[in-house]
């Protein structure tokens, strides 16, 4: 029996964990417009708590998969913290972390005959923020300043409601509601080139899913 | 209660090490990868190679099978215990056998092959053991043995017989339960529940005492009816018949006590586990397939008697399953008592059966993101 459900839960030898449906089809848009080979299914888990439950129920299964990936934000808490409760959730195995994330992505092979292990820290593996704050990356930074601004001033005149934490989602698609077509969500926005594939973090994480899951 | 457990040379098992068990242990796996026989393994050790559990254990798998064509193949280390054995073959004499006990333990059992020479001193025949090196030197008259070696005491389990060797029937048994330093209390639930006869014998050890009112408590968990429970004669059935004795129990507002098996699967299930269980008080209770019978929506339940009486009992449970509903119940009742549960998986790696032990936080992970165990 397929345990494949959708094209956001492919539950494959080489899997990659995402928080949601938006980091799955971002990861999805660039792979295309980058040309990053289709070696891999994209499993998106819910929420964060869910891609390190699950990471660490698909090391033990009987058959793991051989290459896990995990796309996980860092919101807004130093990023150690982060690569702390990643490590603390993976005590029982045998993955040796670095002190510090690497800027171009992280990968991991264990002393012992478990998957091999690729973090991916939104937005660059340094800095606190989300997948949002990734895209920002690859918006236009001129047009993206304006979005900026707008924000800001809609905010200082208490017409928003939106959470702080919040802030770069409100900003990116105040910037996609520009594009042509107004108010495609993130994914489309990368194949219909509003967000650049280009660009140098776009570049680096591509080649970070490439070198995982070659 | 074994903190660790090794088996060496066992049925699948060329070499399993757990190094962590608990008061309730639980075992899932493919099929064949060894679940039974690492029960097998533990009522062995609890039993200190006694030969009646050996013998039980290789007829119970119809490993105790006869033809006249067989009977033509003989040989010398042909005996039928020989299944128990890794590979179905008993090492020759230089060679380890069965080893079984926690690790680095020196009580650990040594189930193997032994020569002795049969000595007449002052008209009494005496038998005296062999070095196996001396053996190519000629010396007349070796009888071999399988003998059971724990703590330094050594016991003749069987003799292998070179006329006889195919039947257990005909070789001689040797086997003196009294001669034991320590010994394990322990009950057996198999996949088809406990024989009748031993369910009525181990009842009549329970009613009365205050572990009834458990029993009745557990069973109510099924049918809150339930007042109590009695074995009668069934005068149907000729004394002899392991089967005339057969339990009838008692519901609040039914004038007729009922048998207890009409009530169901489930409940003659959890009758045999819980009288199995406070039967076992100190020792070992063994439960193959736990969930066979069971209602998924009680086995969460039944974990956790099974868990509180375990702790109160001192019993130390160990039980196998396929279910994953058996493993949720499990679960439940693992994250209200986080230091008296573990839970493996065996599994094959090549020709060696390994065991992948889950901590209770990944198995919470696992069966929350719906991810396989089994």
């Amino acid at each position: 029996m397929s345990r494949t459900q959708g094209i956001c839960q492919k539950d494959t030898d080489k899997v990659l964990l995402v928080e949601g449906n938006n980091d799955c089809h971002v990861v999805m848009a660039l792979c295309e417009a980058c040309g990053v080979p289709e070696t891999f299914g994209i499993y998106q888990c819910g929420s964060d708590v869910g891609v390190l439950k699950r990471l660490n129920a698909l090391i033990i299964r009987p058959q793991p998969p051989n290459v896990i990936g995990v796309l996980l934000d860092v919101d807004n808490t130093p990023i150690t913290h982060k690569w702390q409760s990643l490590q603390q959730k993976l005590q029982a195995y045998h993955y040796q972390f670095p002190p510090q994330p690497q800027p171009g992505g992280t990968i991991l092979e264990s002393s012992q005959e478990e998957p091999k292990l690729g973090v991916w820290l939104m937005p660059n593996n340094q800095d606190p923020g989300m997948l949002e704050d990734f895209c920002a990356n690859l918006a236009d930074p001129n047009a993206l300043e304006f979005a900026k601004d707008c924000v800001e001033r809609a905010s200082e005149q208490h017409l928003t409601n939106f959470k702080p934490t919040h802030r770069s989602k409100a900003i990116i698609h105040t910037y996609l509601a520009w594009q042509d077509e107004p108010g495609y969500p993130l994914g489309q926005a990368i194949t219909r080139q509003s967000l650049s594939a280009n660009q140098e973090l776009a570049v680096s994480f591509t080649q970070w899913l490439t070198r995982l899951f070659a | 209660m074994l903190n660790t457990f090794k088996i060496q040379n066992f049925r699948q098992f060329k070499n399993l090490e757990l190094s962590q068990l608990r008061q309730v242990n639980l075992i899932v796996g493919q099929n064949n990868v060894g679940k039974s026989s690492f029960l097998e393994a533990l009522e062995v050790y609890a039993t200190h190679g006694s030969p009646l559990t050996l013998l039980k254990l290789v007829k119970n798998r119809q490993e105790d099978w006869l033809s006249e064509a067989t009977r033509l193949s003989r040989g010398l280390t042909h005996h039928v215990v020989r299944h128990l054995f890794f590979n179905h073959k008993i090492p020759d004499l230089a060679e380890a056998g069965i080893i079984l006990g926690e690790i680095d333990s020196n009580h650990s059992l040594h189930l193997h092959l032994a020569a002795y020479q049969r000595q007449e001193t002052e008209g009494m025949s005496k038998l005296v053991p062999i070095n196996p090196n001396q053996i190519d030197e000629g010396i007349p008259e070796v009888e071999l043995f399988l003998v059971a070696e724990q703590a330094s005491q050594t016991r003749l389990l069987f003799q292998l017989n070179q006329d006889d060797s195919m039947s257990h029937t005909a070789s001689r048994v040797f086997y003196n339960s009294k001669s034991y330093n320590f010994n394990l209390k322990n009950q057996v639930v198999s996949t088809t529940h406990l024989p009748t006869r031993q369910l009525a014998a181990l009842w009549d050890l329970t009613s009365l005492t205050d572990l009834e009112a458990d029993v009745i408590e557990t069973l109510r968990l099924i049918d809150d009816r339930v007042s109590g429970v009695a074995f009668v004669e069934d005068i149907n059935r000729d004394t002899t018949d392991p089967e005339n004795r057969i339990p009838l129990v008692k519901l609040r507002g039914i004038a007729e006590p009922l048998p207890l098996k009409s009530l169901g699967e489930g409940m003659y299930r959890l009758f045999c586990i819980t009288v199995a269980l406070v039967n076992s008080e100190a020792g070992l209770l063994l439960i193959d397939e736990f969930e066979n019978g069971l209602h998924w929506t009680v086995q969460p339940k039944v974990w956790q008697v099974v868990f509180q009486l375990a702790e109160r009992l001192e019993v130390q449970v160990f039980a196998t399953t396929h279910s994953r509903d058996c493993v949720d119940g499990f679960e439940q009742a693992w994250s209200r008592h986080p230091q008296q549960g573990t839970f493996f998986r065996l599994e094959g790696h090549g020709t060696e059966i390994k065991a992948t032990e889950y901590p209770l936080e990944t198995l919470s992970d696992a069966i929350e993101m719906d991810v396989e165990i089994r």
